[in-house]
């Protein structure tokens, strides 16, 4: 069997996370952010052998090459006060990504009704399974946390 | 008290979930620090959820990923990917062919083979005159100039990929002119690394190597403040982008730094880092084998100069296999004299014996001037034991040996006078380590003066 190429399996795996920065962490223009992405993904072409975790250096460099997006669209002005975020918060983010993505897409869908919608958890309860019980849809909401903070976990050498 | 709660009851009260005992756990997490730290983590992730654009972004993601795998960029993506394996596996089954013919011929071989004028084969020549950067620097040298030469007629690259190639030809040129001690040379070299990689659109990686290629520079021209700085700064860009060979030779270099400046503990801790870094590496071709190998030899020396000879003498033993290995006699040697000088100070019987095969060897290989210094390491030894019989001969031996090396004529009187009094039975071995930091340093404007004359 081939061994998959380390630079597709990392662009299969990451690509969310680097267009993810440049897409809605530093609002790069679309046509623009999948540029950039594509841009940082032929860096790293260059240099994967050399690195030992592949989404740390993405990231890295994803948030490098905004930054620098943002410099040369504006070469008189300073940074728009919203952008970039701090990295550490912008690293926290990137991070909760990497999680959620492991996360099924039904979880997804049952903690954006919650914490993004406000949604009731008899409304999940309701919308899910046709049931009415809060306390289905409290246990639905839980198991879905559970799993998040399972991965999160995972991530940090916890489990 | 009660017990820990187990997560999921703790996950619960960070959701302010009324099913649990709330009074009781927030009692508990007033004593215990660690479920403390798990609510606030779980807390923590509520707050990002409820920012809501992550959430939204993943579920948008099965149809942004379906538009990408559509779009033109990714499929010339995936075109240059499949590009980049068929080119790297071509340059290295013809580079078998060029190392078969003069490397003078190599460029009009290449000029015959247009498929062959590549990025990726201008990148197996720039690592064939790496692994020549120590022993044989002028013909890296040549082989940079042929890296240099290819790539201006190499058609059809991706811009990214040849500018990139373009910047690591420059370091490579900094490296070999240091090597040859032509160091402004070198440190020109470098600066035009840095000004070629920032033509790149996302040039921080890159152009933090290329400055602590320049920081090696500095350091070589005795310009200690300014190589620190700038290596430290390197470092620091390095570190965001996670481990990567480039952090772990950024560090290794502090340690070099540090290790000089007799920061020993310091350049412990920073040997350590980068060994870590470097072993944490999938590295399927080996690329970091001799930083790793260069790692364990360091740490030998830090934990021997620290007094602790046990640890000193293993990590001796692993960097004499990695060099072994990698066919490195000359490193190989010199992390056997360690290792024998640890047993020497752990009272191993065997360690003279090992001292005098590490001579033997340096003898071998016509560096006299090593084998010169393990022969003085046994002098001092046989001193100390005031074994006058077996001392004479051999600082007979240590004349003929420096001399063959080279070194200055006061430093063979030197070495004469420490004859003589051996003969007279009146060396001691510290003044052994007197003769000895005097032919190191075999500075010609500096007169030999017996130990205690000045």
């Amino acid at each position: 069997m081939a061994t998959p190429d380390p630079v597709e399996t990392a662009y299969a795996k990451h690509y969310a996370a680097v267009h993810f920065i440049a897409a809605v962490q530093f609002r790069i223009p679309a046509a623009d952010a999948d540029q950039l992405v594509h841009d940082v993904f032929l860096a790293f072409l260059r240099h994967h052998e050399t690195v030992g975790d592949s989404g740390a250096w993405l990231v890295a460099s994803a948030r490098n090459a905004c930054i620098s997006y943002w410099r040369k669209a504006k070469p008189t002005e300073g940074l728009p006060p919203s952008l970039p975020e701090p990295p550490r918060d912008l690293n926290a983010r990137v991070d909760l990504l990497r999680i959620l993505a492991s996360v099924s897409p039904r979880c997804r869908q049952i903690l954006y009704s919650r914490f993004v919608e406000g949604a009731s958890a008899a409304q999940i309860a309701r919308d899910c399974s046709g049931s009415t019980s809060s306390d289905y849809g409290r246990r639905l909401v839980h198991r879905c946390l559970t799993a998040a903070r399972a991965a999160l976990a995972k991530k940090a050498g916890r489990a | 008290m009660i017990d820990h709660p187990d997560p999921d009851t703790l996950t619960r009260f960070a959701e302010d979930d009324p099913s649990v005992d709330h009074a009781a756990i927030a009692a508990h997490l007033e004593e215990c620090d660690t479920c403390a730290l798990e609510v606030e983590v779980a807390r923590e992730m509520l707050v990002e959820l409820s920012r809501g654009e992550v959430l939204q972004y993943l579920l948008d993601l099965p149809a942004e990923r379906q538009r990408v795998r559509e779009s033109h960029h990714y499929l010339d993506f995936v075109r240059l990917c499949e590009r980049e394996r068929s080119e790297v596996a071509a340059a290295e089954q013809f580079f078998a062919v060029l190392a078969a013919r003069p490397v003078g011929e190599w460029l009009a071989i290449l000029r015959r083979s247009p498929e062959h004028r590549t990025v990726s084969m201008a990148d197996w020549i720039l690592h064939e005159a790496e692994l020549l950067l120590d022993e044989k620097p002028a013909e890296a040298m040549r082989l940079i100039e042929l890296a240099d030469e290819l790539l201006n007629e190499v058609d059809g690259a991706h811009p990214t990929l040849l500018t990139t190639a373009r910047g690591d030809v420059w370091r490579q040129r900094s490296n070999a002119h240091r090597h040859l001690f032509q160091l402004q040379e070198a440190l020109n070299a470098a600066i035009l690394a840095e000004h070629t990689y920032r033509q790149l659109d996302s040039p921080e990686f890159a152009v933090a190597t290329a400055q602590n290629t320049r920081a090696v520079a500095l350091f070589k021209m005795t310009r200690l403040n300014e190589a620190l700085d700038l290596n430290l700064a390197a470092s620091s860009v390095l570190r965001t982008f996670g481990p990567t060979r480039e952090l772990g030779k950024s560090l290794m270099f502090e340690a070099a730094i540090r290790l000089e400046q007799g920061f020993i503990a310091k350049a412990q801790r920073l040997w350590r880092q980068a060994l870590s870094i470097l072993e944490s590496l999938s590295d399927s071709k080996n690329k970091a084998a001799r930083e790793i190998a260069r790692c364990h030899a360091n740490l030998a020396e830090c934990s021997y100069r620290l007094g602790d000879y046990g640890a000193a003498a293993e990590a001796a033993a692993r960097a004499m296999t990695r060099y072994r290995g990698l066919r490195m006699e000359t490193e190989a040697i010199r992390s056997a004299w360690t290792r024998a000088l640890c047993q020497l100070h752990r009272g191993d019987p065997s360690a003279l014996d090992a001292l005098d095969l590490a001579a033997q060897q340096f003898e071998a290989l016509q560096m006299f001037g090593d084998a010169g210094f393990v022969r003085l390491d046994i002098t001092e030894e046989l001193l100390r034991r005031e074994e006058w019989d077996r001392a004479e001969p051999l600082a007979r031996q240590l004349v003929e040996l420096f001399t063959r090396a080279g070194v200055t004529v006061a430093s063979v009187q030197a070495l004469d006078s420490l004859r003589q009094s051996i003969v007279h039975q009146l060396a001691t071995a510290g003044m052994v380590q007197y003769i000895r930091d005097y032919v190191a340093a075999d500075d010609p404007a500096r007169p030999f003066a017996p130990p205690g004359v000045h």
